[in-house]
């Protein structure tokens, strides 16, 4: 009889014992440490404009994932600005490179020429440097005589550039300038930067060419105003959780002659800025892709906008201005 | 005549009172929100930071941009950029921002204004495509 009672005894010790565990062990659970997710942004010059970064990650990384961004940006600006001594200013100062010893941001922007030029009719081209330098945008904007716009178009064309098995080579005279896509694509290896090191969302902004996304359970959706052309304020807001939008517009870098309206997006067919297009934005998934075709379109208005292919873009809008200053919106796709 | 005993010591009819002052409070708590969402804030953004300010106060105030320093200012719950060293002036010319979404930016310095809705600081934009 008392061994059966210390036997029971023995068994209600266990019990209570795996009780308490047992209540240990889910309170140990339950209570663990979530990691605190902060949410910092920093706004810098890069690129000859200006950069917003915004970053959701664990308070801890947040602010070197925010300086290494920053570092390849301002790398990226380096080596493919056309007014630094990077790798773009060597290949158009030596006229040839070794493709092995190219980098692959150059690999990548010569594939991405090739692409955007291929479907919007050779009206994205990265080579009309010398066109560029000719009416001396940005720094520099005037009106060049006609025989230097010849000059210019006559070595300007993706045609020039020579790609042999190991080997890019330049025509005599032809420039690059990937200033219509560097904001874009450095937008996309900032972002892919950030993500790798581990943010849960990110935003990047360069001069209006934006990126953004991230993990989907943060819920972080993006809020991006699309500038009105001519009136300084929103146009509209695009919400994106994934993905880049990307805007070129005549209000940026243009001189005027006689009240007209001369901008910096040159038509690479007859070497004057285009007319017609006050902005083209672009959503696309990439930003490089965005910025690409926001350029072509916005020199080849609706026209190419509806020939470019559905599986490059979600959206397009452009807002053409007519003779009298009338703005009309033309839309194709949706958000 | 009735007694006072057959006066119920609580009716149902008792509770209209305590509603009605519910309601009525608590249709001056939402009036009140409602008047505060009307508040208009000034969004500058310049290449070291962005700052919020209240349009309640006429004032102005220099902030430091790509090209030097640029003039804001404050006046009549508006806000306009009144100085800047850019060559073109765009910005200048654009004149007061009056309603929320208005916005003045400064390519060359790398600085814009925009007026947000204070009680919608969540819906204002993360970043502007342009």
């Amino acid at each position: 009889m008392s061994r059966r009672r210390k036997l029971s005894s023995y068994v209600l010790m266990v019990i209570l014992l795996l009780t308490v565990l047992t209540a240990v062990l889910v309170r140990a659970v339950f209570t663990q440490k979530q990691p605190e997710l902060v949410e910092i942004r920093r706004r810098t010059p890069v690129l000859g404009t200006y950069a917003t970064y915004a970053v959701i990650a664990q308070e801890e990384s947040a602010p070197s994932i925010l300086g290494a961004m920053d570092s390849l940006a301002r790398h990226l600006d380096f080596e493919l600005g056309v007014f630094s001594q990077g790798e773009v200013s060597i290949l158009n100062s030596f006229g040839y490179a070794c493709t092995s010893e190219m980098s692959i941001d150059l690999q990548y922007l010569l594939e991405v020429s090739f692409l955007i030029a291929s479907v919007t009719d050779s009206l994205f081209d990265p080579s009309i440097g010398a066109l560029v330098n000719v009416w001396g945008f940005p720094h520099d904007p005037h009106i060049p005589d006609s025989i230097s716009i010849e000059n210019a178009l006559s070595i300007s064309g993706l045609e020039n550039l020579i790609i042999s098995d190991d080997t890019i080579r330049l025509n005599s005279g032809t420039l690059l300038d990937f200033g219509a896509i560097a904001k874009g694509y450095t937008a996309d290896r900032v972002f892919d930067l950030a993500v790798e090191l581990g943010a849960y969302a990110v935003l990047v902004e360069i001069g209006g060419e934006v990126r953004c996304g991230g993990d989907p359970e943060t819920g972080r959706i993006w809020r991006l105003a699309v500038r009105n052309p001519r009136l300084d304020e929103i146009q509209e807001m695009i919400m994106l959780e994934n993905g880049a939008v990307a805007t070129s517009g005549d209000y940026e870098s243009c001189i005027f002659e006689n009240g007209r309206r001369l901008c910096h997006i040159l038509d690479p067919r007859t070497g004057y800025p285009q007319t017609g297009v006050a902005s083209v934005t672009v959503v696309a998934d990439r930003s490089v892709i965005a910025d690409a075709l926001a350029t072509a379109i916005a020199v080849g208005g609706t026209d190419t906008a509806s020939s470019v292919p559905d599986s490059l873009f979600s959206l397009i809008i452009v807002i053409m201005e007519d003779e009298a200053g009338n703005l009309t919106e033309w839309r194709r796709g949706e958000v | 005549m009735k007694s006072d005993k057959d006066i119920p010591f609580f009716r149902l009819t008792d509770l209209l009172i305590p509603l009605i002052a519910s309601l009525v409070l608590l249709a001056i708590h939402f009036s009140n929100r409602e008047q505060d969402s009307d508040g208009l804030m000034l969004v500058v953004h310049t290449g070291e930071n962005t700052e919020y300010l209240t349009l309640d106060r006429d004032t102005s105030f220099k902030v430091n941009g790509n090209m030097g320093q640029l003039e804001i200012q404050i006046g009549s719950s508006r806000a306009r950029i009144s100085e800047s060293p850019c060559p073109g002036q765009d910005c200048v010319r654009r004149g007061w921002l009056t309603s929320a979404g208005d916005l003045a930016i400064c390519v060359p310095s790398g600085v814009f204004i925009c007026i947000e809705n204070e009680s919608f600081e969540g819906e204002s934009p993360d970043a502007i495509t342009y």
